[in-house]
């Protein structure tokens, strides 16, 4: 158990290339912490250096308040779980799970207690003389997480220890390993380019880009407050769809999209932070926020559209269409309730107190946080 | 922990029946194909063969005109014959002492060389590791002789330890282990540094147990080469007392004691223990030698 602090942390490699830029990050005792981005956004070699397998190039790492720079892995008191696993094949999985105590010379049957122990709770006791090659791919990431467990560590590193699990098992060990974090109370810092993952997962989650962290923050606030328009359309699956659009102040601050404009509500405007009289915006609707068109509902944006693909779930329809405005195509998750086909013309609407509105130039976003 | 998977064992492989389907394996293809095998067997095995049935021959019967190919009456006393004529047991000794060195010191300094060159970053290390493999270009004969003024100025001519300490390392070994670490997954060592385990530690405790085919591989390789050695032995060697199998079964064609059914009981003898070698270890040097040469 321990509290962690990366102090404009940065990895450079050969002399120009930065893989982590400058990382500011304060992760507290028994967070469940997610590093989440796209691959090669850098969060592999952040969660490395701070298991000390990397160096640090610039910054500070502190754990418990102890500067852990150039301390080696071993006495950093962390344990790490690898994407592939990383179990000696020729040891059985009792011999895998008690090989850093052994290491550390602890007794023997101090070793035996700590491992029946942690295959209990990862149900791994009829296993345990058996080696990692006559074990599935769920009964292997477990021995990988008991072999991290037994030591107790302060601090427990997971890089991506579902990836190569099936969708189902994946699932599964999403919860268990939740379940877990809460049983052992202990720090995670958990690595996956999953959004879904992660949303699930983490008390708080690190959504980086390009060696940058974007934001870091809860899942709730990702999904409600992105700081920019990489974030939105990061977080959320299908992802937010993204339009360009015009603010123009004539009164109040209006909404134009193709030749339709519309007031903003008081709910949004209140926290735009917009000074000029016109500006080109990106405008995001995530597609959960799409609903067929209603006349009586005075705060929805109509969108007359012919579909280009149709996608039933059965709890859900996703409907698929193309706009002038927008670049990609677009999605919307609508009611099963009516039946959409492909080619149909129909018309939808999204409710404009759910919008994002992020500026053109930088992508920020250009609305305050709620309740601020 | 509640797991709700179930647990896919790897099942196994039913057996097969085990009789054989004649029709398939007796087309013309295999009969060709074995008879082509047996005269390529025959060819290669020809003066083994030759060699054990003039080793049964007694001394008279080799010069007969009309002599057979096989023996009339097996003559085993040329075995016993051969160890009276020459120190052939204190050959033996020494080549095996000799071989069994090599072959171990050739194992532990490959591994650790390509330990360092693959998982330890230092500057150089592809150039060091390249002036390693150059050195597998040189033919041996070439430095020879600069190697032999070298040893006798230390004084180390006529000892064992000048027929092993020369070979102590292998270009060979040190590339066969890097290119089987290659294949090994990174993450095992970087798991086991953060397990606490030191670099000799790794080796010992993880490493060689995974490269068993690749130490099999160099083990039959740095054996062979080693019970075979002829020149530098030939050179360094002049007493009896280390000399190595290879150089006493030359002597036993000397002018003063030719005996060819000695000789070649002789070289029956010294071929028995590279014979087992190569008939254990072959299947580890095969699979060794091509170990990271395909995507597995």
């Amino acid at each position: 158990m321990a509290n962690l602090v990366l102090k404009d942390v940065s990895k450079i490699y050969d002399g120009d290339v930065k893989a982590v830029n400058n990382m500011n990050l304060d992760i507290k005792d028994k967070e469940f912490i997610v590093f989440v981005g796209p691959s090669g956004c850098g969060k592999s070699t952040t969660l490395r250096m701070i298991a000390g397998l990397e160096s640090i190039s610039g910054g500070e790492l502190f754990i418990d308040d102890k500067l852990v720079n150039t301390l080696p892995s071993k006495n950093r008191d962390i344990s790490m779980v690898f994407q592939n696993y990383a179990l000696y094949p020729h040891m059985t999985v009792r011999d895998n799970m008690g090989f850093a105590l052994k290491m550390k010379k602890e007794p023997k049957a101090q070793i035996k207690q700590k491992v029946d122990a942690a295959a209990e709770i990862l149900e791994l006791g009829k296993y345990l003389d058996r080696k990692p090659g006559a074990l599935s791919g769920g009964q292997r990431q477990r021995v990988a997480l008991g072999r991290a467990m037994v030591r107790n560590p302060k601090v427990f590193l997971l890089d991506e220890p579902l990836s190569n699990l099936d969708a189902k098992l994946r699932v599964t060990m999403r919860t268990e390993l939740v379940k877990l974090h809460r049983k052992l109370e202990t720090t995670f810092i958990y690595v996956t380019h999953d959004q879904t993952e992660a949303m699930t997962m983490g008390d708080r989650i690190a959504v980086m880009r390009d060696g940058v962290l974007e934001q870091f923050d809860t899942p709730r606030n990702l999904y409600k407050n992105p700081n920019n328009l990489f974030v939105g359309q990061f977080i959320g699956s299908p992802q937010m769809n993204i339009f360009r659009a015009k603010l123009i102040r004539e009164g109040g601050v209006h909404l134009y999209m193709g030749d339709r404009k519309m007031l903003l509500p008081s709910s949004v405007s209140d926290r735009l932070d917009f000074k000029g009289s016109e500006k080109d915006i990106y405008l995001g609707v995530r597609p959960e926020h799409f609903n067929f068109y209603d006349v009586n509902n005075q705060q929805d944006f109509p969108l007359e559209i012919k579909t280009s693909n149709v996608e039933q779930v059965g709890s859900d329809t996703y409907v698929y269409f193309n706009s002038v405005n927008a670049e990609k195509d677009i999605v919307a998750r609508l009611s099963p309730t009516e039946e959409v086909f492909v080619d149909d013309v129909i018309e939808v609407s999204f409710n404009l107190e759910n919008i994002y509105l992020f500026d053109f130039d930088t992508e920020e976003t250009m609305l305050r946080e709620e309740g601020l | 922990m509640h797991s709700t998977e179930v647990d896919t064992l790897p099942q196994k492989k039913r057996k097969t029946s085990l009789a054989i389907d004649f029709k398939k394996f007796w087309n013309w293809r295999s009969i060709i194909l074995l008879i082509v095998n047996l005269a390529v067997a025959g060819i290669v095995l020809f003066p083994l063969i030759y060699a054990i049935s003039m080793s049964l021959k007694a001394p008279s019967e080799v010069y007969q005109q009309d002599a057979s190919f096989f023996p009339e009456a097996p003559v085993f006393s040329n075995y016993i014959d051969v160890f009276k004529t020459a120190p052939i047991a204190t050959y033996i000794k020494n080549s095996l002492i000799v071989a069994v060195a090599i072959t171990f010191s050739q194992i532990i300094t490959s591994i650790f060389a390509a330990f360092s060159f693959h998982f330890l970053k230092f500057k150089g290390s592809s150039v060091i590791f390249a002036v390693i493999l150059a050195t597998m270009m040189i033919p041996g004969e070439s430095v020879i002789v600069s190697q032999y003024i070298m040893v006798s100025g230390w004084g180390w001519v006529d000892s064992l330890r000048v027929l092993i300490i020369p070979f102590m390392t292998s270009a060979l070994g040190i590339f066969l282990f890097r290119q089987a670490l290659h294949s090994f997954p990174a993450e095992i060592y970087e798991s086991a540094r953060m397990d606490g385990c030191s670099n000799i530690r790794f080796i010992i405790t993880i490493l060689i147990p995974l490269l068993r085919p690749t130490i099999g591989a160099l083990a039959v390789q740095s054996f062979l080469g080693a019970w075979n050695m002829f020149m530098w032995p030939l050179l360094v060697t002049n007493a009896d007392e280390y000399r190595t199998v290879q150089i006493g079964v030359s002597m036993l064609n000397s002018v003063d004691s030719q005996s060819m059914v000695l000789m070649l009981a002789g070289v029956v003898i010294c071929m028995v223990p590279s014979l087992l070698i190569f008939i254990f270890g072959q299947k580890n040097m095969i699979k060794g030698l091509t170990a990271g040469s395909v995507k597995g």
